[in-house]
């Protein structure tokens, strides 16, 4: 028995066994799950999120690009996406100037033309360079974000990184209400000109309040505030609109 | 118009909670949208109770200490402002929200507005106290309640819920995110934009199920990592208060963020039994799961769903599995038969609903009817369907013996559904997949229900077995699809010879008074009972004393008036004519004769023909609550002359005798008034 535990072979099976099994290198987790049902899974998953993907992304994108017929030459390029890093109802110009639009969202529009008062709404932000016009808000908000992080270090050591980020998104309030009203005439006139009935954009931001009525108030919460002055103009708008024979040729 | 943005609906469907809507300030009239905010509040939070509702109804008893009762109808306490809405006389009173849609059969006379003035004569002036008089209610299954609409005040008996435990369901509307946690012990919030993202009724079943373990199983949320812990401490106390008084925060971490892996996996476990026990199809919490995994980031931390509700593969996996082993993703067909024998007794009382997963119940989602959605407040099979407002339902469920002659589709719409006279087509397909039947029926415009029967071969009873089909049309429209089972199995006693043998059992040499005659069949195979007076055997009244019974006899058919308090039996006799087709008895209780735990099939019924023979045996319940019992037997055309003589129907209780009577069917039409 001893002469086999000499054998360097022997030896080196049973060490190698012992710390495979140590060391992760067993096929069931803890959860009584093998690699292979894990892998399977895996696949299912991978699966059904590329028809989910490209399902959303069709949709988004003939939605969107019907709108980008009638943008200015320097918005065709935008385009359009469903997979962002933020969550919720929600729908937002990414860092690459890019219409980014949330499941939750396309789970909420009830049809292609509530979907093209979002998307172009959005549009309208891009045309008007709001992005651009907040990007000092959020220059002071990061600022005045680190700022009172780091003196909450002092006094709650480690909360500082998080209070900064939370004190940054106070500081770094979301588009003005001017701008979103700016950014709801100039999205009825992109519809209008696509083809859709702008009717919906006042259908879908009515019940974005109705449904979150937080979204009512001017916070951090609302990155898009429907407020009833803001549903009021919506509905003075469409009405001109629609007494008007063309945007192009207004009376 | 100034909005404060703060909880002010303060709502309780069955219990209450936060609110949903912003509220105008003082003295600002309020908006459409204000209205429309209370309107979809209070609307998902109804919606939200009657899910949760079913679900917890199905949970084991869990005995006495956690006795509970509940109304069948949501209530809340408003904020004073809608009082612009819902003029309530005073500032914090309750009022009912709306009545549940699971026990629209009780027809109470209440809407959203009137408001609780009095429970069991004690004045109610807010929520907490209802709460409080439901809790210490464990030993009374009805309440005298008094309800206030303008100026008519007015008492009304209400049955009370069973719950096995307490739960209260709420849509917040203060969040983007499609999200859903629980709150405390038992109060569950749903974000409204989930509503959206959840894919039918199962999905949110799943939703609320999975929160329902989470609480039942005790389990704490934990914190991910050392910044949200020291984010969490500086939150609990206070980052002013800190910075005021320079003093180091030391508070413990509040438990806030997720759920640890192994709580999720077990919270799943049990809440696809939960869902199968109540009839809710439990695959579609793994679509659902898939589906938050795919679609909203996994870095969308904080309150998003994943953020609170990890989902690992490996959970997606256990999962599954789960789910094969309960026989309800991508079973055999055996699987599938087995699945609703989970399901609780309770089935006669909540309309159950299942997905296609089941293989069993309809496989329309609500949403994919296109006939009025909203209207239909009651769609199933049973096997029957009685009397001229059709408000009781006998056997509602969808696993029927094969001794069964005749099973009804059965649909009841809202006062303003379909017109008059609309024309249904019911076809009936069976386990073989071939058309069985094929019917048309009417909408009678003086009905709110109608009803199609499929009337079974008995002589084929072997064939019948499986599972069938039965698709409902109006014009180009699916009303509903459903499936439903014919089991093989033997009844309790089978209609023969022998049974009437059995009837002779020791059971009623101990029950039976000795004054009422037993049953046998004399030499000339007439049974000995033709000499028996009709009506009741004598010395049996005394049972009727014993166990509570007002009024008790046989009918050619029942209905309810005095919004379903009051059986009416229509054609009560102790004769028929022989041109009858179905004979039914009916019981009415006095108050306090209810009988509990009702849900079991603990009464049996027996039909004897006139030559003494066991016509018809069956089992049959009691609602929980119930005011009356009705069951009913179909006579065969081709008995013929066989049918004329006197019958006999006795009913049992268990072990106890609750009635025993004699009545005739007779071919002399001035005899039996025909």
């Amino acid at each position: 028995m001893t002469g086999i535990w000499q054998s360097k072979f022997v030896r080196l099976v049973v060490v190698s066994s012992i710390f495979c099994f140590l060391s992760g290198c067993e096929t069931v987790s803890s959860n009584n799950v093998t690699q292979e049902e894990k892998k399977a899974m895996i696949s299912e998953l991978n699966a059904e999120r590329t028809v989910y993907s490209q399902k959303n992304l069709k949709r988004v994108s003939t939605v969107g690009n019907r709108l980008l017929i009638n943008v200015p030459d320097e918005a065709k390029h935008i385009k359009f996406s469903t997979e962002g890093k933020i969550s919720g109802i929600n729908a937002y110009a990414d860092l690459n100037g890019d219409v980014v639009v949330t499941p939750e969202m396309l789970c909420f529009v009830r049809d292609d033309s509530e979907l093209a008062a979002v998307l172009a709404h959005e549009l309208a932000h891009i045309v008007k360079r709001h992005p651009l016009q907040t990007i000092g808000n959020r220059v002071v908000g990061k600022a005045a974000g680190m700022m009172i992080g780091s003196l909450a270090e002092k006094y709650a050591p480690g909360a500082g990184n998080s209070i900064a980020a939370y004190s940054s998104a106070v500081v770094s309030s979301p588009y003005s209400k001017e701008m979103e009203m700016a950014a709801d005439a100039a999205s009825l006139v992109y519809m209008q000109r696509a083809g859709f009935d702008v009717d919906a954009a006042l259908r879908v931001w009515r019940r974005f309040s109705i449904e979150i009525p937080a979204t009512r108030q001017n916070s951090i919460m609302a990155t898009h505030p429907s407020s009833d002055e803001r549903l009021a103009a919506l509905t003075s708008l469409i009405a001109k609109m629609k007494g008007e024979t063309s945007l192009e040729n207004p009376k | 118009m100034r909005i404060r943005n703060e909880l002010t609906v303060f709502f309780m469907s069955g219990l209450l909670l936060t609110g949903c809507a912003s509220l105008p300030t003082n003295a600002v009239p309020l908006s459409d949208v204000d209205r429309e905010a209370l309107d979809f509040s209070l609307n998902n939070n109804v919606r939200l109770t009657n899910i949760g509702y079913r679900l917890v109804g199905s949970l084991p008893d869990q005995g006495q200490s956690h006795c509970t009762r509940n109304l069948p109808f949501a209530y809340g306490g408003l904020d004073p402002k809608w009082e612009a809405v819902y003029p309530l006389s005073r500032r914090h009173g309750v009022m009912v929200v709306d009545l549940l849609p699971d026990f629209s059969f009780l027809n109470l006379d209440l809407k959203r507005g009137d408001e609780i003035l009095r429970f069991q004569g004690v004045p109610i002036n807010s929520i907490a106290m209802l709460v409080t008089l439901l809790d210490n209610s464990c030993d009374v299954d009805w309440a005298t309640m008094q309800f206030r609409r303008g100026e008519k005040i007015w008492d009304m008996r209400v049955p009370l819920i069973s719950m096995p435990l307490p739960f209260f369901f709420v849509v917040t509307g203060k969040s983007a995110e499609a999200t859903a946690e629980l709150s405390g012990k038992n109060v569950i919030m749903v974000s409204s934009p989930l509503l959206h993202f959840v894919n039918g009724e199962d999905e949110l079943a799943f939703v609320l199920a999975h929160e329902i373990a989470h609480s039942m199983m005790g389990h704490q949320r934990q914190l991910v990592s050392d910044e949200d812990a020291n984010m969490a401490n500086a939150v609990a106390s206070g980052i002013a208060a800190g910075l005021l008084h320079k003093t180091p925060l030391s508070v413990p971490a509040f438990k806030a963020g997720v759920y640890s892996e192994k709580d999720e996996i077990a919270a799943d476990g049990q809440a696809i039994h939960t869902m199968l026990a109540s009839g809710y199809g439990p695959s579609s919490g793994f679509s659902f799961l898939k589906r938050v995994k795919i679609g909203i980031p996994s870095k969308a931390r904080g309150s998003s769903y994943q953020g609170i509700h990890p989902i690992s593969i490996d959970r997606l996996v256990i999962l599954k599995k789960n789910l094969g082993n309960l026989g309800v993703v991508g079973t055999s067909s055996k699987s599938m038969i087995e699945a609703p024998s989970a399901a609780p007794s309770s089935a006669s009382l909540w309309q159950r609903k299942f997905n296609a997963d089941t293989m069993l119940g309809s496989v329309l989602n609500s949403g994919a009817n296109p006939e009025k959605e909203g209207e239909i407040t009651e769609m199933g099979l049973a096997e029957g369907v009685e009397g001229p407002q059709e408000d009781f339902k006998k056997g509602d469920k969808l696993v029927f013996p094969n001794t069964v002659e005749r099973i009804f589709w059965h649909i009841r719409i809202q006062q303003k559904g379909f017109g008059s006279m609309e024309k249904f087509n019911a076809e009936w397909y069976d386990p073989s997949g071939n058309l069985y039947s094929k019917r048309e029926f009417f909408f009678n415009f003086a009905s709110t229900r109608a009803q199609s029967p499929l009337v079974l071969n008995l002589t084929q009873k072997e064939s019948n077995v499986g599972r069938w089909r039965v698709r409902v049309t109006r014009g180009a429209n699916v009303i509903d699809e459903s499936y439903f089972f014919i089991k093989g199995e033997a009844p309790t006693k089978s209609v023969s010879s022998k049974s009437a043998v059995k009837s002779t059992s020791s059971r009623e040499l101990k029950k039976i008074p000795e004054s009422v005659p037993a049953v046998a069949v004399n030499q000339s195979g007439k049974s000995d009972f033709q000499n028996i007076p009709l009506g009741p055997v004598p010395g049996v009244e005394d049972n009727y004393r014993i166990l509570k019974i007002k009024r008790v006899g046989v009918a050619r058919s029942v209905e309810t008036k005095d919004r379903g308090y009051q059986p009416n039996p229509i054609g009560m006799s102790d004769v028929f004519p022989v041109s009858v087709q179905r004979i039914g008895w009916f019981a009415e209780f006095t108050y306090g004769g209810q009988l509990k735990n009702a849900f079991s099939k603990n009464f049996e019924v027996e039909w004897f023909s006139p030559d003494g023979k066991l016509y018809r045996s069956e089992s049959f319940s009691v609602e929980n609550h119930a005011w009356y019992t009705w069951t009913s037997v179909w006579l065969d055309p081709a008995l013929g002359s066989l049918a004329i003589g006197k019958w006999r129907v006795r009913v049992w209780k268990k072990e106890q005798l609750v009635d025993d009577r004699v009545f005739e069917i007779t071919s002399d039409s001035s005899k039996s008034g025909a």
